[in-house]
This record gives structure tokens, C-alpha cells and sequence, in this order.
């Protein structure tokens, strides 16, 4: 959900997911540079899409996927036709968060590769509502100024110009029946870090206006930080 | 908590850049090749479009801000907007309609370090001019007014930030009382903060950057005491922001740059713009 206040085509969050290749993605468009929310689309898709995988070479994987999305967000924006203050902004490229999550079945469940740019976090939660958080583990470790993906400067610098690879982390792990896997953007997880409140969010993700209204008020009683939400929720049957 | 309002496009911050055009403004301010009335007019041009900048989202520019630009002594004893037809006005609507487009170059990297000459435009919302006498008190009548008005509108804004911009004394009178009630003014998050930037003609000038008593000003220059008497309290927002840059400030610092050269003008107005940017929703 866009941050209050604002429309949901203002929303500079991205979800993308892919069940033939079992990868997820998500992205949290940084605000204070242009066309983010074109930039967290472009990654997300390029994640859950590329055809490098992340278990075979993490490293090529991320350089593959960050030049096809440059790719994709340079061709979106209409750079002739732009009004001369989103020209002298659009030139500095765009920024975003972004945490992609591919599984591997495996005899007892499914093992995974994640990797994460900047504070959109992976929680694994056990049923002893004990969990596990990726790559960030309390609250005091959010601030202004995650590692973000780069897409590159705009026009006039041509689109096929070199990458500079972001700041990223990897980690893995396996994943049952038992456990629920979370990955949620910055408010969110801070929120959830702070609260704990696994199980009633649960409780109310099929029904996505009673999530919003309980959002709503996380965020009016100043519990939760106003931003723009993505909160993914990731079981086995 | 003063000072801490969220700015959002319901609850919209105010600047208002006053600007002295009297005659003596026509001579080059201290160290630059340009007139004062040159350089304080491309400074203020370069903070709206720096603040353009900051409001610039992908839908366009969001009415973040509302700006008003006075001017006194272009006509003798007069102040006016110079904004065409326009008082204070929502930032997107500044962004779409300047005076005139001008070209200018930058140079920018790519990754390899290759260095590309670019050409942008950059927009001019009002001309330099110098031509009369310094009607101060008529231009602080005048932001008054319109304070007054805006402030019955936005009773829960972040207080309007007012940026003064002259060469001397007043010509009409003294603006002492009038900036006091100014002041005065205020929303649920503050009073108004008010600025003085007094600039310099003459090269090797001692600034005094944001002042907080009157013995480290000139004491043979009247209007040296007067303007810092005009000038509001730094909030700590704002002196926070000011140590971050090592700028000599401590609580009672004023919002005042006496003998400004360029840099000083241009770090007063930064400042005076950057800390409620910082409170942007």
C-alpha cells in the first residue's frame, strides 16, 4: 500500500514473483531520486525473469540482472519528451532496495538462495513464533541511507554503458511446511521487529482492506514509520 | 516540539525571498565580477530550482512548497511582487511557467570516468534589477500581508521561512518594528523565522556569519545592529545543520550574515531552505 496521503499510483514499492523458476522478488523505490518506482519494477522483474540462477554464480547473476534492467527502465522513460525538471533529474539515475529469493525442491522441503541490497528484509518464522531475519536483525540497524541498486545515469549517457555492481549480501537456508517466510519493506519489518506481530498480520492477509485499516492505524498511533508498504507472506501446502 | 511539522502537500512550508532592488545594488558584491543585484538574483533563482529539485517526483512537482518573491526599490518607494500577476504561489506552478529558459552546460562522469559535456536548462523566474531608493519597510509591510493571509490557511504548517537580501539601510523608515511583528507571527509549529543576508561591496570584508550578540558587529554601522534585531533565533533544527557544516554557531545564533560575498549568501540560503526540507513527507 502507497504511504498515506498518497495514491496508489504513487507507490514506489515493487513485488514480483515467478513460479516456474520458484524466485521473488522485492523492491522499495528510494524516493528522493526519479522514477523509482520504473527502477524497482525493472529489478524485480529482472530477478524473478533472468535466466542466470542464483545457485550457480551469485556474482554474474547480479551483473546480468541489473544491465537487463537498465535496459528496461532506460527504454520505459520517454527522455525527449520530459519537461525540463524531470530532465535535470532524471539524469542521476534512480535508486531502490531490492531482496530476491529463489528455492530449489529438495527430499524434505525446499532449500533457498537469497541475496538483499539495502534494509527490505527476510524473516523466517518458526512455529514457536521464534524467527529469523535477513539481512538485517533489529531495529536500530534501519537509517536513511541503505545500500541501494543504481541504475545508472539517464540520457544523454548512452544505456550501454558499464554497471557498477551494488553492496549485496547472500545467505541461505531450507524451508519447511512448518515455517512462514516474510519479506517486507523498511517500515514494515522495522515494525515487525519492534512488535512482533507475526501472527496477526497473518491473520489478516487474505483479507487485504482489514490489513490496510490495521496498517492505517499502526501508522496513526506513530507505531509504524508512513511510508509505502510491501509485506509478502510465503508458506508451503 | 517546535519546528517539526511534517511538510506534505496537505500541510505545504512557505518561503519568502525579499529582495532589495535599490540603486547600490547595481555594484559588484565583494570578490565576484557581477552586480549584487546579478548574483542575489541567480542565487535565489538557483534555490527554487533547487527546491524544484527536491519536489520533483516521477507525476511531477508536487506543491511541497508554496514561494512568494518580493522585490522593494525597483520603482522609487515601491515593493511588489515579482512574480507576474502572482503572489505566493504553489511550487509546480513556478516549475511550469518561468520568465525564460536559459542554456547552460555541466559536465558529468559516466562509470569509466569519461567526463561528457551536457547541456540543461535552467530556468530564470525573475530579472536582477537595481534602479531606486530601499523601500525595506514597504516590502516588510507587504510580506506581512501576505503572511497574514497564508497563515489563516495553513494554521498547522511549518512556519514560513523569510529570506531578506539587501545591500543598506532602509530608505522609508524603520523596519525594526515591523520585522519584530513579523516575527511574531506564527503557526502551531513556531514562529516565523526570519533571515537577513546584509551583502558586501567591497573585496576582503570580514563576514559575520549568524551572530549571537551585537559586539561582533561593526558598531559604526547602524543598520549592522539593526538587521540583527530583525533577525529570528536559529532553531536547533537549523543549528544543527549549521555545526554539521563546522559553521561557527551556538544557541542565541542569529539568522543573519552581515558583509555576505557569494559563498556567504549562498550558505545562508542553503541553509535557510535545507532544514525544513528535511522534514519533507
Amino acid at each position: 500500500m502507497s504511504k498515506l496521503g498518497n495514491s496508489e499510483a504513487d507507490c514506489e514499492d515493487s513485488f514480483n514473483s515467478n513460479v516456474r523458476t520458484l524466485r521473488y522478488a522485492v523492491a522499495d523505490g528510494a524516493s528522493s531520486s526519479l522514477f523509482s518506482d520504473v527502477w524497482a519494477r525493472a529489478i524485480t522483474e529482472t530477478t524473478v525473469f533472468g535466466t542466470q540462477d542464483f545457485f550457480t554464480d551469485p556474482g554474474k547473476f547480479i551483473m546480468n540482472m541489473i544491465q537487463k534492467a537498465r535496459l528496461v527502465w532506460y527504454e520505459h522513460i520517454n527522455w525527449q519528451s520530459l519537461p525540463w525538471f524531470h530532465k535535470n533529474k532524471a539524469i542521476a539515475g534512480s535508486h531502490s532496495t531490492l531482496l530476491g529469493i529463489q528455492f530449489q525442491k529438495e527430499p524434505s522441503g525446499y532449500s533457498y538462495s537469497t541475496f538483499a541490497v539495502g534494509d527490505t528484509v527476510l524473516f523466517k518464522l518458526q512455529p514457536d513464533g521464534t524467527y529469523e531475519s535477513f539481512p538485517l536483525s533489529s531495529p536500530e540497524q534501519f537509517n536513511n541511507t541503505p545500500s541501494l541498486v543504481w541504475s545508472g545515469k539517464g540520457h544523454p549517457i548512452p544505456v550501454n554503458v558499464r554497471m557498477i555492481p551494488p553492496k549485496t549480501v547472500w545467505a541461505s537456508g531450507t524451508f519447511n511446511a512448518s515455517q512462514h517466510l516474510f519479506i517486507a519493506t523498511d517500515a514494515v519489518a522495522k515494525w515487525l521487529m519492534e512488535y512482533g506481530k507475526f501472527q496477526e498480520v497473518r491473520n489478516l492477509m487474505y483479507d487485504k482492506e482489514k490489513l490496510r485499516r490495521y496498517f492505517t492505524g499502526e501508522i496513526n498511533s506513530k507505531r509504524m514509520r508512513n511510508d509505502d508498504l510491501t509485506l509478502v507472506i510465503l508458506s508451503l501446502k | 516540539m517546535v519546528y517539526s511539522s511534517e511538510i506534505s502537500r496537505r500541510n505545504p512550508g512557505l518561503f519568502l525571498f525579499l529582495i532589495d532592488q535599490s540603486r547600490s545594488m547595481s555594484h559588484k558584491l565583494g570578490g565576484t565580477l557581477r552586480s549584487k543585484s546579478q548574483e542575489a538574483a541567480d542565487a535565489i533563482n538557483r534555490q527554487i530550482y533547487e527546491l524544484i529539485y527536491r519536489c520533483t517526483k516521477s507525476d511531477g512537482v508536487r506543491d511541497y512548497f508554496d514561494i512568494g518573491i518580493i522585490g522593494y526599490g525597483a520603482v522609487s518607494d515601491t515593493a511588489d511582487s515579482l512574480l507576474k500577476d502572482e503572489t505566493i504561489v504553489p511550487i509546480s506552478k513556478l516549475a511550469e511557467n518561468p520568465l525564460r529558459m536559459e542554456k547552460r552546460t555541466e559536465k558529468i562522469s559516466d562509470p569509466d570516468g569519461n567526463e561528457v559535456e551536457t547541456e540543461f536548462e535552467f530556468p530564470v523566474w525573475f530579472e536582477p534589477v537595481a534602479n531606486s531608493n530601499t523601500p525595506m519597510v514597504k516590502g516588510l509591510k507587504l510580506a506581512r500581508e501576505w503572511l497574514d493571509d497564508w497563515l489563516a490557511e495553513h494554521h498547522d504548517s511549518y512556519p514560513p521561512v523569510v529570506i531578506n537580501i539587501s545591500d543598506g539601510a532602509a530608505t522609508d523608515g524603520d523596519p525594526l518594528e515591523v520585522a519584530k511583528s513579523i516575527i511574531s507571527m506564527s503557526s502551531m509549529d513556531g514562529n516565523v523565522l526570519f533571515w537577513n543576508c546584509h551583502l558586501s561591496e567591497l573585496k576582503g570584508q570580514t563576514p559575520v556569519a549568524f551572530p549571537a550578540d551585537t559586539t561582533v558587529l561593526p558598531a559604526t554601522e547602524k543598520f549592522a545592529t539593526q538587521l540583527f534585531e530583525m533577525s529570528s533565533e536559529l532553531p536547533e533544527s537549523f543549528l544543527n545543520l549549521a555545526q554539521e557544516r563546522a559553521l561557527d554557531v551556538q544557541p542565541g545564533s542569529r539568522a543573519y550574515v552581515f558583509n555576505a560575498g557569494l559563498d556567504e549568501l549562498l550558505e545562508l540560503l542553503d541553509i535557510g531552505t535545507r532544514a525544513p526540507t528535511e522534514n519533507l513527507q
